[in-house]
């Protein structure tokens, strides 16, 4: 790998740690032992699997809670998440939940395992396209050749109660109690070599939210301070210069117009998205595809407000 | 973790790692829970173990349920048997303890049950 693909690794992995990883590990247990939606399809996909192959083994790549791992008791399925927080969650939820912590971009199990793989809501968190068919042939690797399905869920950027301004967006999170303990650090001053005017910058107070626009960019400035500091959970996290930041064309969430609830403004705990349009999904499989014998598209669909679709493997053509 | 997800785990994810199976277990608590026995699973079940690394791992936990060598077919179908793979598989845990890398001896720890297999 070249200097500047190293560095690019890096970067990438430190706004993910910042937008992804830490809000998931600081949003607590409320939220997440609340989201218990199990989409139909997901459940009906994992009945048809259940159906098919008595005892079937599922990985659940990002299971979150553990909502689809706990699903079906016909079927035996292990879960794995990026985080160390959720994954106790899930365990203090569910005993003995089979769960491991686990990077999606690296799955330590073994190949051509799995009947089924879910990937539901997790690969839209990925921030650039090469990640994105990382994580996807990762749940293709794992795959039975026999016919093994992934099936995977990724936002979309087509929705019918909102705008996405772009396709590379953070996503407010609506809590006012995961916020509470957050305090900024008022004593932070900028002392990174970032090309902005500090005098501009301001350290972000809690709960004002007419200050959103001083912006995002003084947020993330301020954050990424208090992350280059050593008691931070990445202790050799490089720095992002301003030019860098706006390469990912980071947009603020447009408030929704049927909102009505106080949108926590906290920049702290907002999400990165990378959402999807039409045809998207399908393009960035075709190109994981490729690295992985026999996989191929059997069906893609909308549902909720998410690109779907299911990507079988099968060495045998054959067969099917 | 339990051996049944033991069985699954490897350090393929490190770097010059050619194979990373299986990995060895360096117990420091284990707990035995009973669960419910479930003959068809364990039948289906060990078709897709990797049967000797499960006998490894006994060893590495110092079971009292032993495996021997070699899994015959007669073997199989003995409710016996069944009954002790589905005993070691599903009803220890280790709940403290690391999981080593066979090629490069890094260790992953295994902290309240759960493995943590990040780089």
């Amino acid at each position: 790998m070249t200097n500047i693909d190293e560095k690019n690794k890096s970067k990438t992995g430190v706004l993910e740690q910042v937008y992804v990883h830490d809000v998931y590990n600081r949003l607590g247990s409320t939220i997440l032992t609340q989201d218990t939606i199990v989409w139909p399809k997901v459940r009906k996909f994992l009945n048809r699997i259940a159906s098919q192959r008595q005892h079937a083994l599922v990985a659940d790549v990002g299971c979150g809670n553990g909502k689809y791992v706990k699903l079906k008791s016909d079927l035996f399925a292990i879960g794995c998440d990026r985080s160390d927080q959720i994954c106790e969650i899930a365990r203090e939820k569910y005993t003995q939940i089979p769960i491991i912590i686990a990077d999606n971009l690296y799955l330590p199990y073994r190949d051509n395992l799995f009947d089924a793989v879910l990937s539901i809501g997790v690969i839209h968190h990925l921030t650039t396209h090469k990640r994105r068919v990382q994580a996807i042939q990762e749940c293709l690797r794992i795959l039975n050749p026999n016919g093994g399905q992934l099936l995977i869920y990724t936002w979309a950027m087509e929705q019918k109660h909102r705008i996405f301004s772009s396709q590379d967006v953070l996503i407010p999170c609506i809590n006012q109690q995961a916020c509470s303990d957050i305090i900024p650090d008022k004593n932070s001053r900028l002392t990174s070599p970032y090309s902005m005017d500090e005098n501009s910058m301001s350290p972000v107070e809690h709960g004002s939210p007419g200050r959103t626009t001083p912006s995002i960019l003084a947020s993330v400035q301020n954050l990424f301070q208090r992350i280059v500091r050593p008691s931070t959970s990445t202790p050799s996290t490089p720095k992002l210069s301003h030019q860098d930041l706006s390469a990912f064309r980071i947009r603020p969430f447009p408030m929704s117009s049927c909102c009505n609830e106080p949108v926590n403004t906290n920049p702290y705990n907002k999400r990165f998205y990378h959402v999807f349009k039409y045809g998207e999904l399908e393009m960035l499989i075709e190109e994981a595809a490729k690295a992985i014998v026999g996989s191929r598209i059997v069906k893609s669909y909308y549902d909720h407000g998410n690109w779907c679709a299911i990507v079988q493997k099968d060495l045998n053509i054959n067969s099917v | 973790m339990k051996l049944i997800t033991h069985n699954m785990l490897t350090s393929n994810i490190l770097k010059g790692v050619t194979k990373g199976y299986p990995l060895k277990i360096h117990p420091i608590k284990v707990e035995n829970t009973t669960v419910d026995f479930n003959r068809d699973f364990i039948r289906r079940i060990l078709q897709r173990i990797e049967y000797d690394t499960l006998r490894g791992a006994v060893i590495d936990l110092g079971l009292k349920e032993t495996l021997p060598a070699v899994m015959s077919e007669t073997m199989q179908q003995d409710e016996g048997f069944l009954i002790r793979i589905h005993k070691v598989l599903l009803e220890y845990e280790v709940k403290e303890g690391e999981l080593v890398c066979p090629e490069t001896g890094r260790k992953f720890p295994i902290c309240q049950g759960i493995p943590n297999m990040l780089l």
